[in-house]
């Protein structure tokens, strides 16, 4: 019995050290439902009064990496950036997010505090060098270390900037890929749809939504996404919520014209590949069917090209639309815009990210 | 800050003053040569130990003991040799010097996928890591009170494109690859607590000026059970704070070891 007592007293200790470590050592994991991470900026900018309508914009920034040639895109082997490099992205997005002068900005992939940034925080970065006021962000990718590829410590995610003030964020988890191994999986991305309320002055609150879904999986984790960012829209139309949800929805609307070989993809990794989209025709129908896009349908249909938002690489011109944004109220006729060079918006965007702005303007009158 | 320099002057204070009344005591060293590696204590001629995660350490001679880990030696060539060269009373001084090779390991580290803890695009350079450390042990009442004093330099050959690796323990253990150097200090006891049970507890610092992180500060706290003079046990935790690139961070590690002395 006395002989047992170390080996007891040892077993408690590690015990003890084992819930004070908890059971995720390096952060990654998500509740089903949280509530993001809510910014203000250094310096309070009076905003504008409230018209009729608010600007809406758009944005996958590629967390601040330009054109930089990345290991994943597979046209280089870049993994970390230079903290000068980040701080030069970010002034050109914020020159252009100035001059497009939105009442509400949508991002996604925008890090926080990963080693890849130089750890610079994105969200209040820009901020405090825009005339936003307000930000709620919420991570899609969170570890304190990645020991994968020398990525290191990571927290990216999907961000909503106001110029009013935002309340009642959610983050709603969406499920990750299994594809994975369950080690891969546990420091893999974890999707997101981050939403918060925007008390718009003398005028009904507006519920922004912003999301990010799959983009490599193979195995219908995608798809999952897209109906779980759509059942979201319903649920909201349901209870009489006016809303207005924009993002990256890694899919083509319906009637693409090019839906496979793009040039610019030259991935050979199957886990890469994300430039097939010929199963998913008809993936964004219903949103389409039962929602006001920022771009219509049959505008698209008729020239898919001034649309497009998205190249692998700046060698390649915009090839494929993947940005979009919706709403169950009614957007200004005519005023939606993909932001593809000067001519569409005053600034060439090719350099800034792999995707391009998309705007629109939101008439402040629900559904 | 502040309050660190003001827990490392008061530990100094403690320990000059614990070790300087143990200077006028008589004590039988060989009751202290198992188990005893981060003390000023020398193991006996001809004697091993090792553990699976501690190095494997000879008594080359009764004052003079080298040891290496074996367990990174294929990929991190690493010596260190401890050589006691002064006693009073039951005090005892040594000095420490280690040379490790960890260039092959960065490197190995340095790909892609899973296992790619360094860029597989930035250069490692050869890296010959020194390190030399005074230390002071007392024994009072039976009781190892050690303080020690010191320094990491990493001299780099070659083109280096390194970045740091920002992981508790890890980082402060490899900031003198970046800088110039990292001063390290510690204090540490150990001793019987009741039968084959006793413990080890210490606090330890690392300063590396010119690192985008400053400094970490380490408390450890094991249990060791001595089931025999041949076997020990040790179970316990590593607390560490330190400020990195990214900012402050706390972390509690367990830590477990089996030793074997032959």
């Amino acid at each position: 019995m006395v002989n047992q007592i170390p080996v007891v007293i040892i077993t408690a200790l590690l015990a003890t050290v084992v819930v004070l470590t908890g059971c995720d050592p390096f952060n990654t994991r998500f509740e089903d439902l949280e509530k993001p991470q809510f910014y203000e900026a250094r310096d309070y900018v009076e905003p504008p009064a409230v018209g009729e309508d608010l600007l809406i914009l758009n944005w996958n920034i590629k967390f601040a990496g330009g054109r930089i040639d990345f290991w994943f895109d597979c046209w280089g082997d870049r993994v970390l950036m230079e903290r000068e490099e980040v701080l030069e992205n970010l002034e050109a997005l914020a020159e252009k997010i100035r001059l497009v002068d939105a009442d509400v900005l949508m991002v996604q992939e925008i890090d926080i505090d990963s080693k890849r940034g130089a750890y610079i925080d994105q969200v209040q970065w820009i901020l405090d060098n825009t005339d936003y006021n307000y930000a709620v962000y919420a991570s899609q990718w969170r570890a304190d270390f990645i020991p994968s590829d020398g990525l290191g410590r990571m927290d990216m995610g999907n961000a909503i900037f106001s110029k009013h003030p935002l309340s009642d964020g959610r983050r709603l988890a969406l499920p990750q890929s299994e594809e994975q191994d369950s080690l891969e999986r546990y420091f893999y991305l974890n999707r997101n749809i981050l939403a918060a309320r925007l008390e718009v002055p003398g005028a009904e609150d507006v519920e922004i939504l912003t999301f990010h879904v799959d983009a490599y999986s193979h195995d219908g984790t995608k798809k999952i996404h897209i109906d779980m960012v759509k059942d979201e829209f319903d649920r909201l139309h349901e209870e009489g919520v006016f809303f207005v949800g924009g993002g990256d929805l890694n899919t083509l609307p319906p009637g693409s014209e090019e839906q496979h070989v793009f040039e610019d993809a030259v991935c050979e990794l199957e886990e890469f590949m994300a430039d097939d989209y010929r199963q998913e025709e008809d993936w964004l129908q219903e949103f389409y069917d039962d929602y006001e896009p920022a771009i219509p349908l049959v505008d698209y249909q008729a020239d898919n090209e001034p649309y497009f938002s998205h190249s692998v690489h700046d060698s390649v011109f915009w090839n494929r639309k993947l940005d979009y944004i919706f709403t169950n109220g009614q957007f200004v006729e005519g005023s939606g815009l993909t932001h593809q060079d000067e001519s569409s918006g005053g600034v060439e965007t090719m350099a800034l990210s792999d995707h391009a702005p998309l705007s629109v303007r939101l008439i402040l009158e629900g559904p | 800050m502040k309050r660190l320099r003001m827990v490392l002057v008061l530990a100094c204070a403690s320990l000059f003053f614990t070790i300087g009344s143990a200077v006028a005591q008589e004590t039988n060293y060989d009751e202290y040569r198992s188990f005893v590696s981060s003390t000023a204590m020398t193991m006996e001629h001809g004697q091993f130990e090792v553990g699976i995660f501690a190095p494997l350490r000879y008594g080359l001679t009764d004052k003079l003991e080298l040891s290496s880990h074996p367990l990174w030696f294929l990929v991190a060539p690493n010596l260190r040799a401890k050589y006691a060269f002064y006693r009073a009373g039951a005090v005892q001084l040594s000095w420490n010097s280690g040379l490790t090779y960890p260039t092959p390991l960065l490197r190995l580290l340095s790909m892609e996928g899973a296992g790619g803890v360094h860029p597989p695009d930035r250069a490692v350079p050869h890296i010959i890591s020194l390190f030399n450390e005074l230390v002071v042990t007392g024994v009072v009442e039976g009781h190892l009170v050690t303080g020690a004093l010191g320094l990491q330099v990493a001299p780099r050959f070659g083109e280096s494109q390194m970045v740091s690796i920002d992981v508790p323990v890890v980082y402060a253990r490899t900031a003198a690859f970046f800088t110039v150097a990292t001063a390290v200090a510690r204090v540490e006891v150990q001793g019987p607590i009741v039968g084959p049970i006793g413990y080890r507890s210490g606090l330890k610092g690392f300063i590396y000026p010119g690192a985008d992180g400053r400094f970490t500060i380490e408390g450890t706290g094991q249990l060791r059970w001595q089931s025999s003079p041949r076997w020990l046990v040790q179970a316990g935790y590593l607390a560490s704070y330190g400020e990195y690139p990214f900012g402050g961070d706390f972390r509690i590690l367990p830590t477990l070891d089996v030793l074997w002395a032959w």
